[in-house]
């Protein structure tokens, strides 16, 4: 039997717009559909809207990172004029824009001077990174 | 070439040892197959040529294999361990802050708007399909269709994402190993956003 009410653990998406259920530790509840709902997690039943139906308004792509040099090699390969409009407009990293695609930049918070990849990725404590997102717990007091 | 005397007093060609001079990096004789490639591509291996190894073996994407799937992958063939990272599902998170090859389930500053989940997508080759090359292998995916994550619900935090991670759990701890990550276009995502991923938007290129 599907589950109902409030859900509380990990979450995750599956790709087609649905929020799931992911906490090992609650097995029964594992993989089934979840949607925010008024400051809470709410199983969705079978029929009803999944979560991106019920709040999705626009799409934002996530976009690689495009240098002079890359889009020079993959114009030519296709046989567009690497100087051309179309191929310029490709370009989405460099003079100030998507830096970081060169190097990690001074306002990142995992920027080290020090660091030979100029990185230093910080890591939280397993208890509070286990909560602090992708988790229930994370969102309580915000949302629609 | 250098000749010497043999014991019975014949000239012939003096044989060395091979000594290695580099780390071991199999590459075909790539001058053979010049006359077959176009000017382009001839130009970029060039350039890949000149670049430090590490770069070489990641260079189309802005990002790397993780620490723990490249000893994972040598692990297989020198010692034939088994796969020790595989999984069932493969989840895509965003950060909003520099990850690199040390990458796991507890590097900080990952994304949280609201209603933020990593995107867990099976692990099979209708997503991930067959790559191609020989001596360039290219897999890209995901090759079936456009991916979404959970459409956000609020600001949260960590909204503007910069990187994506990949990794081989969602516990969201030092239990979740990183398989690879890569820059992304500086995205912030806002109430009502899906961030989706196009299809075969992840290229991944080793030689």
């Amino acid at each position: 039997m599907a589950p109902s009410g409030i859900y509380h653990g990990r979450l995750a998406t599956d790709g087609l717009g649905n929020l799931i259920a992911d906490d090992p530790e609650q097995p029964e509840t594992l993989g089934y559909p979840v949607a925010f709902h008024e400051g809470s997690y709410v199983f969705v039943s079978p029929g009803e809207p999944s979560h991106n139906e019920r709040h999705h308004q626009n799409f934002a792509d996530i976009d690689g990172t495009r240098d002079a040099e890359s889009v020079k090699i993959a114009a030519e390969a296709v046989g567009v004029d690497p100087d051309s409009q179309q191929a310029q407009d490709m370009i989405n990293a460099g003079a100030g824009e998507n830096m970081h695609h060169f190097e990690t930049q001074p306002d990142d918070p995992h920027y080290d001077e020090d660091a030979p990849n100029k990185t230093n990725a910080k890591l939280d404590a397993d208890a509070l990174a286990a909560v602090i997102t992708g988790h229930t717990d994370a969102y309580k007091s915000e949302g629609q | 070439m250098e000749y010497a005397l043999s014991p019975v007093g014949i000239l012939v060609p003096q044989k060395r040892l091979i000594r290695a001079t580099s780390p071991l990096v199999p590459c075909p004789p790539i001058e053979e197959i010049f006359q077959d490639i176009p000017k382009a591509l001839k130009e970029y291996f060039g350039t890949l040529l000149l670049k430090p190894l590490k770069e070489r073996i990641q260079v189309l994407m802005a990002g790397s294999l993780a620490f723990t799937l490249s000893k994972a992958l040598q692990d297989v063939p020198w010692g034939a361990t088994a796969f020790s990272l595989t999984n069932t599902t493969i989840y895509f998170g965003l950060w909003a802050a520099a990850i690199d090859d040390t990458l796991a389930g507890n590097t900080a500053s990952e994304c949280a708007y609201t209603s933020y989940a990593r995107m867990g997508l099976t692990n099979n080759t209708t997503i991930f399909a067959t790559g191609s090359g020989t001596t360039t292998y290219t897999k890209t995916f995901p090759s079936d269709a456009t991916k979404s994550w959970a459409t956000s619900t609020g600001t949260g935090t960590n909204n503007t994402v910069t990187y994506m991670g990949i990794l081989n759990g969602n516990a969201g701890t030092t239990a979740d190993k990183g398989y690879a990550w890569c820059t992304i276009t500086s995205t912030t995502i806002n109430n009502g956003d899906t961030p989706q991923l196009a299809v075969n938007a992840v290229t991944v290129v080793q030689d």
